[in-house]
């Protein structure tokens, strides 16, 4: 039989009954949606953590002064503390091996003036290690030494974005800018790197020596965050003990008090908040499944009151030429067409609206058009498989009975 | 053309098996307009399945042009029914969705080969049975006998050496039962067969042999002077 008139009969017939062809296309629209969804949103997460793990470095813990805990995405902070101190990071300075760099983050938020522009900023007080560690590349200018962060330097270096909106078109290196009122020089400008620890953007902070913010703009002894980069993930296990127990010693905590600051793996915090995300692709993907299977027995039922309600035109068919094989095929297209074209659907829908996910959470928009084919080509499939059945009762049908068939 | 020997065709329902054809023996010639009469459960349908080669007979032989087609295969069978025979039956049988055009291509879909003047063709009878100005109209819009004339023009595009009708006017009120009957006439001749199925006396003058079948048995069989039907 001619595949493209066999095509062009479907079709038509398809058409005759577009509520019935609507319905029993719309479970398998749902599924393959779903399907194409669950890997794109999938692969765009996987991405995203990939690229943000790749950013903070996998090899850093963050000694955090405090108690937090994980909650959904976010961390949050149970009780805060003042006894991580600028001699803490010194301390672990001193007594931690296997450690590459260490650095000390105190953070406010200020009022920058430039000229008649002012902006209320992150001001980040960091040892001048931060940079290096935290991948930071000063792209214009230089960062700040360790001799200006002992001397309480007013000095800065302006993330990227930052830069832009406070100077627009002026060159920001040595330009003077109050900060919470106090002048400082700025000796640099970030280059772009978007995406952050604990939601932070990095190009829309401003850098300024530890000691500085410390003393001259919050006139407080204590810093937020240790991050210490050692030279193996391996290692974590004895840092955390290490630092543990240091920290208590320096803070001089008894046995049984907990510890007033809280270790933290950042990488682990993301694979962590993934695996949340795992969870719901696998909720996703029930969803998926469950829509495919109803609409694979809807497809059967639709497909056998077909065969139920053709059953002269099957008799018809046999007395004008038709094989068996030809009525099994044609039952065949049909159910395959039928779901098919529900699956094609639901994957065209689902490409933009995966793009939209993507758009929604932050993530790399990713195109899952692997998925789409495989859940269009499942589709046919299912339909198919689905179609045997009634298509065997087809075609088995005496052609002497199915042409003076009641109905 | 058509020679059936001894042909008989039982069917077992719940148990009890009832014979309907008992030895049934009748030749056909090339060109024949034969009508085959009878009452109701005579035999008629059995035996126009039979020679339609949608029934397979359960004893006998059926030898149709030159050929044993008593057990052959559904393949050869299918291929017999779309290249060689034309069926016009009773209730039309056009499907609602095609238009008179697509319906009279239909076979076609079904042959080895699909022919390049295919619409052509179908243009051609659609013309021949006098539909030329309803190509493209759905049968729901037509009338009945305009209905059986496109069923016609279907039974005729593969150029059939039989065509096989079932009581093709029995739906019909006389006016068009006459039309039909009058193409039916017209088409017949040296190389085309006719076999008529009906019950209706009137319609059975039509042809120029008559065979009268009563209980699964040919009780007459003999010429007649065809009345013209229109």
């Amino acid at each position: 039989m001619n595949a493209s008139k066999l095509a062009r009969t479907s079709l038509s017939i398809l058409l005759a009954h577009r509520a019935r062809t609507l319905v029993s296309c719309g479970a398998v629209f749902i599924g393959v949606a779903a399907l194409v969804l669950m890997v794109g949103a999938g692969q765009a997460g996987e991405r995203d953590l990939r690229a943000r793990i790749r950013e903070m470095g996998s090899n850093n813990l963050a000694v955090r002064a405090g108690h937090f805990q994980t909650v959904g995405r976010h961390v949050q902070q149970v009780s805060r503390t003042t006894t991580l101190l600028p001699q803490d990071v010194e301390l672990l300075r001193r007594q931690l091996l296997g450690v590459r760099r260490l650095a000390g983050v105190a953070t406010d938020t200020k009022v920058v003036r430039f000229r008649a522009e002012a902006q209320a900023l992150s001001i980040v007080g960091v040892d001048p290690e931060y940079f290096e560690l935290q991948r930071l590349v000063v792209a214009r200018g230089r960062a700040f030494s360790a001799e200006e962060e002992r001397g309480l330097a007013r000095v800065a270096v302006v993330g990227a974005t930052a830069a832009h909106e406070l100077f627009e078109l002026d060159d920001p290196i040595g330009q003077q800018v109050r900060v919470g009122g106090v002048p400082f020089e700025i000796i640099g400008v970030t280059a772009k790197k978007g995406g952050g620890l604990f939601g932070a953007d990095p190009d829309q902070d401003v850098y300024v020596p530890l000691s500085t913010l410390l003393s001259r703009l919050l006139g407080r002894s204590w810093v937020d965050v240790v991050l210490v980069q050692a030279d193996s993930p391996a290692l974590f296990p004895v840092l955390r003990h290490d630092i543990a127990e240091d920290l208590r010693r320096a803070h001089h905590l008894a046995a049984g008090r907990p510890d007033d600051f809280t270790i933290q793996d950042p990488a682990a915090l993301l694979a962590a908040e993934h695996e949340m995300g795992e969870a719901f692709r696998a909720l996703v993907g029930g969803v998926a499944g469950v829509s495919l299977a109803t609409g694979g027995i809807g497809i059967i039922a639709v497909m056998l009151m077909t065969v139920r309600e053709r059953t002269r035109e099957i008799g018809l068919r046999r007395a004008i030429g038709a094989t068996r094989r030809a009525i099994l095929f044609q039952f065949l297209f049909e159910a395959g067409l039928l779901t098919g074209l529900g699956g094609l659907a639901g994957a065209l829908f689902a490409l933009p609206a995966n793009a939209l996910i993507c758009r929604l959470a932050g993530w790399p928009t990713v195109w899952p058009v692997a998925a789409m084919l495989a859940g269009t080509a499942f589709s046919v499939g299912l339909g198919v498989l689905c179609g045997i059945a009634p298509a065997v009762r087809a075609a088995r049908l005496e052609p002497a009975v199915a042409v003076r068939a009641a109905v | 053309m058509i020679e059936l020997s001894g042909i008989e065709k039982q069917y077992t329902t719940d148990g009890t098996e009832t014979k309907v054809l008992k030895g049934i023996d009748l030749a056909v010639e090339k060109g024949e307009f034969v009508a085959i009469m009878g009452a109701s459960g005579a035999g008629k349908t059995t035996l126009m399945n039979i020679l339609g080669l949608l029934d397979s007979p359960s004893g006998g032989n059926y030898r149709f042009e030159g050929q044993d087609v008593t057990h052959l295969p559904d393949r050869v069978l299918s291929h017999l029914r779309n290249h060689s025979i034309g069926f016009v039956f009773q209730l039309f049988h056009l499907l609602d969705r095609l238009t008179v055009l697509d319906n009279v291509l239909l076979p076609l879909l079904y042959s080895q080969e699909y022919p390049k003047d295919a619409t052509e063709r179908a243009r051609h009878l659609v013309e021949l049975v006098g539909l030329q100005d309803r190509v493209k109209y759905r049968p729901t819009a037509l009338s009945g006998g305009q209905q059986q004339r496109v069923a016609i023009a279907r039974a005729l595009i593969n150029n059939p050496a039989l065509i096989l009708a079932d009581e093709p006017t029995g739906n019909l009120d006389s006016g068009m039962g006459r039309e039909v009957l009058g193409l039916l006439q017209r088409l017949h001749g040296d190389d085309r067969t006719i076999v008529l199925i009906t019950h209706d006396p009137n319609v059975a003058a039509c042809a120029g042999r008559l065979v009268q079948l009563a209980d699964g048995r040919v009780v007459a069989d003999r010429m007649q002077q065809p009345v013209l039907a229109s």
